[in-house]
């Protein structure tokens, strides 16, 4: 751990260093401050005029930095205890300058941001959990700020004044930006008078303007209380922004549209993610007929008069440690291994539950799967809160073993207007994409069919999200160094299909190569390193690719993902076509290790307890590297993660609820401290399966936390074992949402969100994330049982009636006489040879035999006999059966 | 201890006897006391007790079963099936200016004439849903036809006359009565007999009728009107039988249209349904609702080639389907027409299809067997529904373009390609596609509803309906009446029966109407039955598998009862037996001692 000038030869290793100061360095070009054991409080960078980057991370003590120089790449990530922030310089471009400042900016207080001569907006994303109170500090500075404002609901920023108001374009979407993330927002002022006297550029502002911008986010409109009004031309931008924001979301036709998105993963594998979208504009508008969007989904709609419902089949299970947890596309496609369905109804409360078992038997036959097993009201459950608030109408159920296959493929295909037949769902060659190791097929369905006001139809997302492993040995032999090349790919090797043309009725098909923030950086700091050696710097087409890749076919335009510094390469596939088939090839030039941004906290579940009669259940929750650095923060006790965990337990699986404790780095916490909300319905024995719903408190330093339920194993009836019992019973996966966290891309192009696959990826979304399926083995009977139970205890009632009826039958007197005569008869041959074995073992009993004692011991011979043969045969059957 | 306590005195006197009577007392074959009878009531008495708790036993193991009515069942269908379901039905003849020739002759002549004509036509045994009991009247109406306004020589004169007669009729009779009638209008100038089937319930014929030699051609021309038209349906020999009524047994019917764009790549049509649901099919949904419950669907699906291939030929100048092949035209690997969720349950699905050939195949003739093309280049399949080969107008000009453009059928195109559909829809209800009929004694012209059905063919349809429900009915009940005799362990719910009671009122309600005469009501009754025998034949548990077999019943029963009944009669017959031993000897004893 030191902190180094990664561009000079010499490394600093300062661990007591407490302040940095550089100035006037001529030889600086990158530096980069990193290590949680660093005692630096202050630094400052001026005058460096060719520095390029500073990368400042996880450095817990670091108070204050001061930079001045334009053109700086700034990033910043987990200082958490970060006060002072001040940039000052002549900044005539700031296209280039970004900064980001991740997470946990809790402290800042000063956010100084000197732009004397500023023509167009820096974007700066200041992703912070908590906004700085006083946010009229910014007055001083910044007049062309840019906030991303995450939508937290802890959100108090009230007022902003915005001074110096120019009214550019720039400006108008900073104001738009704060009218829609802020929350609480309740004034922003506009202040177009410059208070800063010197500057001779604002002296003909006379009047002084001030906008009201108040918002209601019930409604969503917008009130604009204009005070007064300088003819600049100000009010008509506002018009027109105003205008486009809300015409963006109607239109009058069907529309189908299609995507890949294609993204190289760090365990040497491809995550492919088909996104289809078929949009129906409102039955009062446009009727029931349709062109496009397929007929079954529309029936469906009206029939059970649905509002949101997403079917899920999955097959693998999601790896959230190596393949992403802290992105769109994990939060949204990663889902539980077999079948899982929700469904928000618009129908009264007493008829959701006979509309979801409607549902799901229509489902059932549409998807050919056993979705209708569903309908047992043992099988769903309505989450009131942590899965999505829904008023009560909705409804979940998983079914964690259904096996996922082409049966359920096709008719999911089936939907689609050119199926598998054209475009880019041709590449779907069943072995290929069922050899992965992750297969999700998804289908998300939204309406407001039935609101009364405005309908803006019926929404089907169909999404397909695989995880391929790329043919090794196409990669070939090239090693450089010690680690190995990550595999090439390319479209035909990773589906063994190429693209033969866009599905004509899509309104838009494209194939979209996205890498990750820390792989962008990897390759440009491998870049640099190798930049002697490797110089030929690709440039195809108009647009750069990074140096360490190689696609041969240039991609259209290159998009910046806004908050994450990711890029996305856009191929649109409309001019391939039959004679032309597209195909991407996928070259990596050099060796990059780089690893996916986490989730805050790691989730796993396991059983505990051994035996068929309890056991209990855990849910453990890993810190990970992002929140590390909070370890040693001073002030932890204010710092707090918000975890909703979501459960549910089949009713056989006897949880009891009081038995719930939440551990913390190991101790035991008292439940009242750390748990925020609990909600929790206890299974009915047959009826209901049991919900636990919980919001926990955890402190942000805490390294793991861990919850833990014991449970008592019922007893099915007979009629209730599934087929192949012994293998055991499935728990559903849990759901744990980070509710501070929220995923979603954010692109700086505006005209982008009106592409679905993108305004997917843009919606604002909690983070969250599955626990494994668990396995519990419940007393299996044999299922002969009662039938061996009937027997026995037949024949049990059959001695003893047999015996109490000879009892009854029983002649004292004649019994004697009869086995005197027998006694004074000569004995059968039979009975003489068993006489002259058995006597010679027996000895004295042949010497004086009396009559009584002849006779009871004949008796013990026979009785012998029986025993003797029937156990040689017990034993023979024995040997020979096995 | 009873038996202990009693078996030495036994003995004791066996013993005292043997020294006494020595001689002639042998203990081997005779005793000298009565055999006791204790052991053998005893175990006599668990015997019967078992026997006797055996019925209890029976009793208590068996399933419920909801009672049938069998008797009900058999009388019905037995009663269905000797005895076919006809309707009574209602002629009348009206002339309107009688010639001089017929004059003479009463209308009871008339009557009779055409009475015993209709009954030479009328088959021995009438197929189910025609009329029996019919009455013939003639009335004469001279100023019938004195309201007519309109030139004869006018294009739709015919029409015209034809709603002229439907109000003039219904104002002179009672419109709620169901008579068909023929108006007769004897007109010098026109050589031929013209006869027309009008659209509601009558028909006219204008001719010169005042020749004698017309007047046998007349009464055959009227009776024929009666019996072929009106009874029949103005069916042809190889039409689609009445029983094969494409309504589902819960009288739900939903027709499915389809346009298939074959090869969307070469260019993609789409169509304006809204328009035609509102214009075109509303009026037919509306006409058949006595019949059924119409619903109407529409999709539009791509990349939907056909299964079979076909030949081009030089001299047409397109691709002909033979209809040899035309079994394999419909490609259901492809073509995802699908039920629909609207059509749960037992409803009927019609598919109705429009294929629009690629340019590969286009322009696509379908060829009849006699080598013509088929002008309306469709064909149907009854029970599935009918296919339309529309060939695109951009056929012939195939542009290079590389991106397809999207078309809209014109309307002009929708409406000619929905006309098909409508004699397809007809057809598949068996009733004539074209207009006119040729009977023995010349062409009928029909003149078309634009309602696709006419009045006279929906009573004809309603009939044959109620016919073919109440038949459904009688299998469907006498099935189940033998399969619940057949499995007497299987458990029936009280619905079942309730659903078997109601069928059958609902059965004998419409018997009743149907020899009333009364159509929409005994259509709609016998529909409900229909449907309520399908639904307790179908009903789930009469399906479930897992019944309460009477090998299982024995299986759970029989260590117990084997082994115990084993004990019990071998105890008897021994007992007996040694009874009657020991009586023997007793008598032997005593023979001796007397």
């Amino acid at each position: 751990m030191f902190p180094g000038k990664r561009s000079n030869p010499s490394c600093i290793t300062g661990k007591f260093l407490e302040w940095l100061e550089v100035h006037m360095s001529e030889g600086l070009i990158n530096l980069e401050v990193f290590g949680p054991s660093l005692s630096l409080k202050h630094q400052e960078i001026c005058d460096c005029y060719k520095m390029q980057s500073l990368v400042v991370r996880n450095v817990v003590n670091l108070l204050s930095i001061k930079i001045t120089k334009p053109e700086v790449l700034v990033l910043l990530q987990s200082i958490p205890l970060l006060t002072h922030f001040h940039v000052r310089d002549r900044l005539e471009i700031l296209e280039d300058v970004m900064l980001r400042c991740s997470c946990y900016l809790s402290k800042l207080e000063v956010l100084t941001l000197h732009f004397e001569y500023m023509k167009s907006v820096a974007p700066i994303d200041v992703l912070t959990r908590e906004w700085p109170k006083d946010i009229k500090k910014f007055k001083d500075s910044g007049y062309l700020l840019k906030y991303y404002l995450p939508y937290t609901r802890k959100q108090h920023l009230k007022v902003v004044e915005l001074v110096g108001y120019q009214g550019i374009a720039s400006e108008l979407e900073l104001v738009n930006h704060f009218t829609i993330t802020g929350v609480c927002m309740e004034n922003i002022i506009i202040d177009p008078r410059r208070q800063c006297s010197h500057d001779r550029q604002w002296v003909h502002y006379v009047y002084r303007k001030v906008w009201d911008i108040h918002m209601e986010h019930d409604s969503r409109s917008i009130f604009v209380f204009l005070i007064l009004s300088l003819a600049l031309g100000i009010l008509a931008n506002a018009e027109e922004a105003a205008t486009e924001a809300a015409a963006a979301s109607d239109s009058g036709e069907e529309e189908f549209s299609e995507a890949l998105l294609l993204r190289p993963l760090p365990d040497r594998k491809v995550l492919a993610h088909f996104h289809f979208q078929s949009r129906a504009p409102s039955t009062n508008s446009y009727g029931h007929h349709h062109h496009l969007f397929p007929k079954s989904i529309y029936q469906l709609v009206q029939k059970f008069h649905l509002q949101e419902m997403e079917l899920s089949f999955t097959q693998g299970r999601w790896n959230y440690e190596r393949w992403g947890g802290y992105d769109p596309i994990s939060t949204s496609n990663a889902k539980p291994p077999g079948v899982e369905l929700w469904a928000v109804f618009d129908v009264p409360h007493h008829q959701v539950d006979a509309s979801w078992k409607n549902l799901t038997h229509a489902l059932s036959g549409l998807f050919c799967a056993s979705i209708n097993f569903l309908e047992d009201s043992t099988a769903y459950s309505s989450p009131q809160w942590s899965f999505k608030s829904s008023g009560g109408k909705l409804r979940y159920g998983t079914l964690p073993r259904e096996a996922v296959c082409t049966e359920n493929l096709t008719p999911w295909l089936k939907l689609l207007p050119c199926r598998d037949k054209a475009g880019l769902s041709t590449l779907m060659d069943r072995p290929s994409i069922y050899r992965g190791y992750y297969h999700s097929q998804r289908l998300r369905l939204s309406s407001d069919e039935y609101d009364k006001e405005i309908s803006s139809g019926i929404v089907l997302d169909q999404t397909l999200t695989i995880v391929l492993q790329p043919d090794m040995s196409a990669t070939g032999e090239m090693l450089l160094g010690s680690s190995t090349l990550q595999p090439n790919w390319s479209l035909n090797s990773l589906f063994g299909r190429k693209v033969n043309g866009k599905c004509v009725l899509s309104k838009s098909s494209n194939v979209y190569i996205h890498l990750e923030q820390n792989l962008l950086s990897e390759l440009t700091e491998f870049g640099k390193k190798n930049k002697g050696s490797h110089s030929d710097v690709d440039i195809s087409g108009s647009l750069r690719i990074d140096p360490g890749l190689e696609i041969p076919v240039p991609p259209s335009r290159l998009i910046r993902v806004g908050d994450n510094l990711s890029n996305l390469y856009e191929f649109p596939i409309e001019n391939y076509s039959e004679s032309k088939p597209f195909d991407l090839g996928f070259r990596w030039k050099f060796p990059v290790v780089w690893s996916c941004q986490q989730a805050p906290l790691s989730v796993s579940r396991y059983l505990m307890g051994s035996g068929n009669e309890r056991g209990s259940i855990a849910i453990s929750l890993k810190s990970n590297d992002m929140s590390h650095h909070l370890l040693n923060a001073d002030s932890a006790d204010e710092c707090q993660l918000k975890v909703n965990i979501f459960q549910v337990v089949p009713w056989y699986v006897k949880v009891y609820y009081h038995t719930l404790q939440v551990f913390i780095d190991g101790n035991l916490q008292p439940l009242a401290d750390s748990a925020e909300k609990i909600q929790v319905s206890p299974s009915e024995d047959k009826v209901s399966p049991g919900v636990l719903e919980m919001t926990l408190r955890l402190p942000c330093e805490a390294r793991s936390a861990a919850i833990s339920l014991d449970f008592d194993k019922g007893f099915l009836h007979i009629d209730e074992y599934p087929p192949d019992a012994n293998q055991g019973f499935d728990i559903p996966s849990a759901l744990v949402v980070f509710g501070d966290f929220e995923t979603g891309m954010h692109f700086s192009d505006e005209s982008l969100s009106k592409i679905p696959i993108f305004s997917k990826l843009q919606e604002r979304n909690k983070l969250r994330s599955y626990t494994e399926v668990l396995l519990v083995p419940l007393t299996t009977p044999d299922f002969s049982m009662p039938y061996n139970v009937i027997t026995i205890t037949c024949t049990v009632f059959a001695l003893y009636f047999g015996s109490l009826l000879n009892a009854l039958r029983w002649r004292a007197g004649q019994e004697e006489r009869l086995l005197k005569s027998k006694a004074s008869k000569k004995a059968g041959p039979l009975r003489l040879l068993l006489r002259k074995l058995f006597g010679k073992s027996t000895g004295q009993a042949q010497e004086q035999p009396t009559p009584s004692e002849q006779s009871s011991s004949s008796f013990n011979y026979k009785l012998m006999v029986k025993v003797l043969l029937v156990a040689g045969l017990a034993v023979a059957w024995q040997y020979y059966s096995t | 201890m009873a038996e202990i306590n009693d078996a030495p005195p036994e003995d004791q006197i066996k013993d005292s006897d043997r020294k006494s009577e020595s001689s002639k007392f042998d203990p081997e074959t005779m005793r000298k006391t009565k055999p006791g009878l204790k052991r053998l009531v005893l175990t006599l008495s668990v015997f019967l007790s078992f026997l006797l708790g055996l019925p209890l036993l029976l009793k208590s193991v068996e399933i419920y079963r909801s009672p049938l009515p069998f008797k009900d069942i058999d009388s019905l269908s037995s009663a269905i099936e000797s005895s076919t379901i006809l309707f009574p039905c209602h002629f009348q003849a009206l002339f309107v200016n009688i010639p001089a020739t017929l004059s003479s002759s009463s209308n009871q002549q008339l009557e009779y004439s055409i009475y015993s004509r209709m009954q030479k036509l009328f088959p021995t045994t009438p197929p189910c849903g025609t009329c029996s009991n019919f009455s013939v009247s003639v009335t004469l109406e001279p100023q019938l036809l004195n309201g007519l306004s309109r030139d004869r020589n006018s294009p739709d004169f015919d029409d015209y006359l034809d709603d002229y007669l439907d109000a003039v009729l219904n104002k002179q009779f009672n419109s709620e009565e169901k008579v068909y009638r023929v108006v007769v209008v004897n007109r010098d100038e026109v050589e031929q007999l013209r006869a027309v089937v009008g659209k509601y319930r009558h028909a006219w014929i204008e001719g010169m009728i005042s020749n004698g030699d017309y007047e046998m051609a007349m009464v055959e021309r009227i009776a024929e009107i009666f019996v072929k038209v009106f009874v029949n349906g103005a069916k042809e020999e190889g039409t689609i039988h009445g029983e094969f009524m494409p309504v589902g047994a819960d009288g739900k019917l939903v027709l499915s249209f389809n346009l298939l764009n074959a090869d969307p790549r070469d260019w993609v049509y789409d169509w304006d349904f809204q328009q035609i649901d509102d214009i075109l099919l509303a009026p037919i949904v509306e006409a058949l609702k006595p019949l059924a419950d119409v619903s109407v669907e529409s999709q539009v699906l791509y990349h939907t080639p056909k299964s079979s291939f076909s030949y081009w030929d030089e001299k047409q100048a397109s691709h002909v389907f033979s209809s040899r092949d035309l079994p394999f035209f419909v490609n259901s690997n492809e073509w995802h027409l699908d039920t629909s969720t609207a059509a749960g349950g037992r409803s009927k699905v019609l598919q109705f299809v429009v294929y629009i050939p690629s340019s590969g195949e286009c322009p696509l003739s379908l060829q009849l067997p006699d080598g013509q093309f088929s002008l309306a280049n469709g064909f149907i399949s009854p029970m599935w529904g009918g296919v339309v080969v529309w060939n695109s107008p951009a056929c012939l000009t195939v542009s290079e373009s590389n991106k397809p453009l999207i078309h809209k059928m014109s309307s002009e195109d929708l409406k000619n390609t929905f006309e098909v559909f409508t004699g397809q829809l007809r057809q598949l209800f068996g009733l004539k596609s074209n207009s006119f009929f040729t009977g023995a004694s010349g062409t009928v012209i029909l003149l078309p509803s634009e309602r696709g059905f006419t009045q006279w063919e929906l009573d004809v349809l309603s009939r044959q309906h109620t016919c073919f429900n109440l038949l459904q009915c009688g299998t469907t009940l006498g099935s189940l009446s033998r399969l619940v005799q057949s499995l007497p362990r299987m458990i029936i719910r009280d619905e079942i029966g309730k659903q078997v009671k109601y069928s059958l009122d609902a059965a004998k309600l419409t018997l009743g109407n149907a020899s009333l005469g009364i159509y929409d009501t005994a259509s709609e009754s016998s529909r409900l039955a229909r449907s309520l025998a399908e639904d307790a034949f179908y009903d789930p548990s009469m399906m479930s598998v897992s019944y309460y077999s009477f090998e299982h019943c024995f299986a759970v029963y029989s260590p117990f009862f084997l082994p115990v009944s084993l004990h019990v009669v071998l105890a008897v017959l021994r007992e007996w037996k040694r009874y009657k031993q020991e009586q023997k000897k007793f008598a032997a004893w005593k023979s001796v001692g007397i």
